[in-house]
């Protein structure tokens, strides 16, 4: 049964076995991705940890490329977070809810069944909400709120679809599930409200930028991915996620436009790339799901550096907002240059890994003559940079000078993550063959033609000029944008408010009611009272009264003599035999 | 650690490169776009998929319009009605 370990078991044994680690607590917490990078390599192709349950056959970890290349990402990122957050080693729940959230995840990715994949979704949106609300400001504690009733929801249409797809198809096996079918649609909702699909989107971007700042590098590795993992292995080929993955990339974009709050703008460009991959899903060509899965690989990579880097900012100034930063590249040019890497990353600049994986995507959708999606997707990747490539790091690191007290760059262990993922940045950029090699079909993109990176550096260089041009329109502005969580937070507002009037206006009915009715009562006690003690009182004394008087008369019937008894007693007896002998015939 | 200054420590390695992109950072930012274009007439196109993919700075074209519409259709949304002050949902 038990043939092999599983890289997730590594993680979850991790973060029970924290407690008790008191002294080398650094070592132990970076061993964990390390042993689980060793399991993972050891992992063998096919179905493992598989038994019955419940009537179902369940495959806890069932490991093919697809898995595999998930995998492998997971052991990265998570061993750079921690590396990443040696300086908060001391935060037990922390790194409790980081593991338990990574193995989540990596149970989830190597899930063969949909319960094993449900119940690992819960651990994971439970044990990141800690990532969360740790920070524990009032706005953490309330994002936190919304984030785990969002993802609540989420779960409840996932458990309620594998319920119905269950009970029609009669087994659990994670595979292709249709969208035919209310159980398949059901579960698809579940999956696109985890990747962060407008407009379920809101709680991404509501939350990520009030966790912890090592719980936000964690956070935005994870769930969104996983979310594109499991729509990767179920929906490969639904056309409507084409649509949806389009609309979600210049969604990011537009939003990220007018973002002031530094991790809020990183948080919008997350939906934005993961739209490349959803595009990619829907597709479901070859090379369309190549795409996916490269850009899943190196969008984990650069965005954790991004908000590495965001973080270390935030961690060294105390600011977050683009209107209260600037010059910080005085004092932090090391970080400076790492977020420029993911930057540049994520913009797809030739020789970083952006260039070989969201390119893909690009061509996968020109391959499949679908050309507004190919234009569409340009457009966005214009955006991104402009973004996360230029504005935000101008604003923040550059355009005035900073104002504060004099600072320091941020601490080594966050420079060496930083570094870490910032050599994977450019080592996939410029050799990307071990990343398509692990890929789960054969891929025949070439990334390096002369053309493709003339064509896209004539997009980014171009659009580095439309910012100098444009700058002025650029000037963060202090304010928030208003996202469809406007819904259940105003609009909760609102119909809080309608339920509760409503409430108090029953109530006051019923207070009246209460009231009036309460006079009614009153009366009838008095009137109770008098029929008691007037009518019934009466008819018991009179009653007594009556026996009293009864028994005296009967009392002075009884003389007392001896030979009044004895003459009596004589008299019944002969009346009483003359009865007997004579009467009864 | 940070004792003696050393000019290929990676800070003041950074800081130097910016000193030196801060005066001819612009001239070089020039020079690429123009070579970018004139590129585009000599480097073989593969496969072209649709009409604009041949055209001499399409590309270039496409990424300076795509930019300013991004700038402008968000930034007017956001005067519309998604911009809102700090403080809306408190």
């Amino acid at each position: 049964m038990i043939d092999c370990l599983s890289p997730a078991w590594v993680y979850l044994l991790g973060a029970l076995g924290l407690p008790l680690v008191r002294k080398y607590r650094a070592a132990y917490l970076l061993s964990i991705p390390v042993v689980a990078g060793l399991v993972w390599f050891l992992l063998p192709f096919g179905n493992h940890h598989m038994y019955e349950f419940m009537g179902q056959h369940i495959v806890m970890t069932r490991v093919d490329k697809l898995s595999r290349l998930f995998g492998l990402v997971f052991v990265i990122a998570s061993f750079c977070g921690v590396v990443y957050g040696l300086h908060e080693k001391e935060r037990t729940g922390l790194w409790m809810g980081a593991f338990f959230y990574v193995g989540g995840a990596m149970s989830v990715v190597f899930a063969g069944d949909l319960i094993t994949l449900f119940i690992f979704s819960e651990v994971m949106a439970f044990s990141s909400l800690l990532l969360i609300s740790f920070e524990k400001t009032n706005s953490a504690l309330s994002a936190g709120f919304r984030y785990i009733l969002v993802h609540i929801f989420s779960g409840v249409c996932m458990v309620g679809g594998i319920a119905i797809h269950a009970s029609q198809t009669g087994n659990v096996a994670f595979n292709g599930l249709g969208v035919s079918d209310l159980g398949g649609q059901l579960v698809l909702i579940g999956f696109l409200v985890n990747a962060a699909v407008p407009p379920l989107s809101a709680w991404l971007s509501d939350a990520y930028p009030e966790a912890t700042i090592v719980g936000a590098v964690f956070c935005s590795a994870f769930t969104t991915k996983t979310a594109v993992y499991c729509l990767m292995r179920g929906y490969a080929g639904t056309d409507i996620l084409i649509w949806m993955g389009v609309i979600m990339a210049l969604y990011g974009v537009v939003y990220a436009v007018l973002e002031n709050d530094i991790r809020r703008l990183l948080s919008y460009h997350i939906i934005s790339q993961v739209g490349y991959m959803v595009a990619g899903v829907g597709m479901g060509t070859e090379m369309a799901l190549n795409g996916s899965g490269a850009h899943a690989f190196t969008h984990i990579l650069y965005k954790g550096l991004l908000f590495m880097g965001t973080g270390a900012v935030i961690h060294v100034t105390g600011k977050r907002k683009l209107t209260e930063l600037g010059g910080v590249y005085k004092f932090m040019p090391i970080t400076m240059t790492l977020y420029m890497i993911g930057g540049f990353s994520i913009s797809a600049f030739p020789l970083f890994s952006g260039f070989v994986s969201k390119s893909m995507v690009v061509a996968a959708a020109e391959h499949a003559h679908l050309l507004p999606v190919y234009l569409l997707l340009t457009l966005a990747s214009a955006g991104t940079f402009l973004h996360t490539g230029l504005k935000l790091p101008f604003y923040t690191f550059f355009y005035q000078d900073w104002r504060g007290e004099h600072l320091k760059e941020a601490p080594t262990n966050m420079l060496v993550a930083m570094a870490i993922m910032s050599a994977f940045c450019i080592g996939i950029g410029m050799f990307p063959q071990p990343l398509y090699s692990l890929l789960p079909h054969p891929v025949h993109f070439e990334p390096y033609s002369a053309w493709h990176v003339v064509s896209s550096l004539q997009v980014l260089m171009f659009t580095g000029l439309g910012f100098y041009v444009l700058l002025k329109m650029l000037t963060p502005d202090v304010g928030v944008s208003m996202d469809t969580e406007w819904f259940y937070r105003k609009g909760g507002y609102f119909i809080g408010r309608q339920v509760t009037s409503g409430i108090v206006y029953l109530d006051s009915l019923t207070n009246n009611f209460y009231l009036r009715g309460f006079t009614a009562v009153k009366w009838i006690s008095k009137m109770s009272h008098w029929v008691d003690a007037n009518i019934v009182d009466k008819v018991v004394n009179d009653v007594a009264k009556f026996f009293m008087a009864l028994s005296e008369y009967a009392r002075r019937m009884q003389p007392g003599l001896v030979r009044s008894y004895a003459f009596t007693m004589a008299l019944a007896f002969v009346l009483l035999a003359g009865y007997y002998l004579w009467g009864g015939k | 650690m940070r004792g003696t200054g050393d000019k290929m420590k990676p800070d003041k390695l950074i800081l130097s490169v910016l000193e030196m992109l801060k005066k001819r950072g612009m001239k070089l930012f020039y020079i690429s776009l123009a070579a970018l274009v004139a590129v585009d007439v000599f480097v073989p196109k593969t496969e072209p998929e649709f009409t604009g993919h041949t055209w001499v700075g399409f590309y270039a074209f496409y990424g300076f319009i795509s930019c300013v519409l991004i700038i402008v259709i968000s930034k007017a949304l956001g005067k519309l009605f998604l911009f809102k002050k700090e403080d809306f949902y408190d």
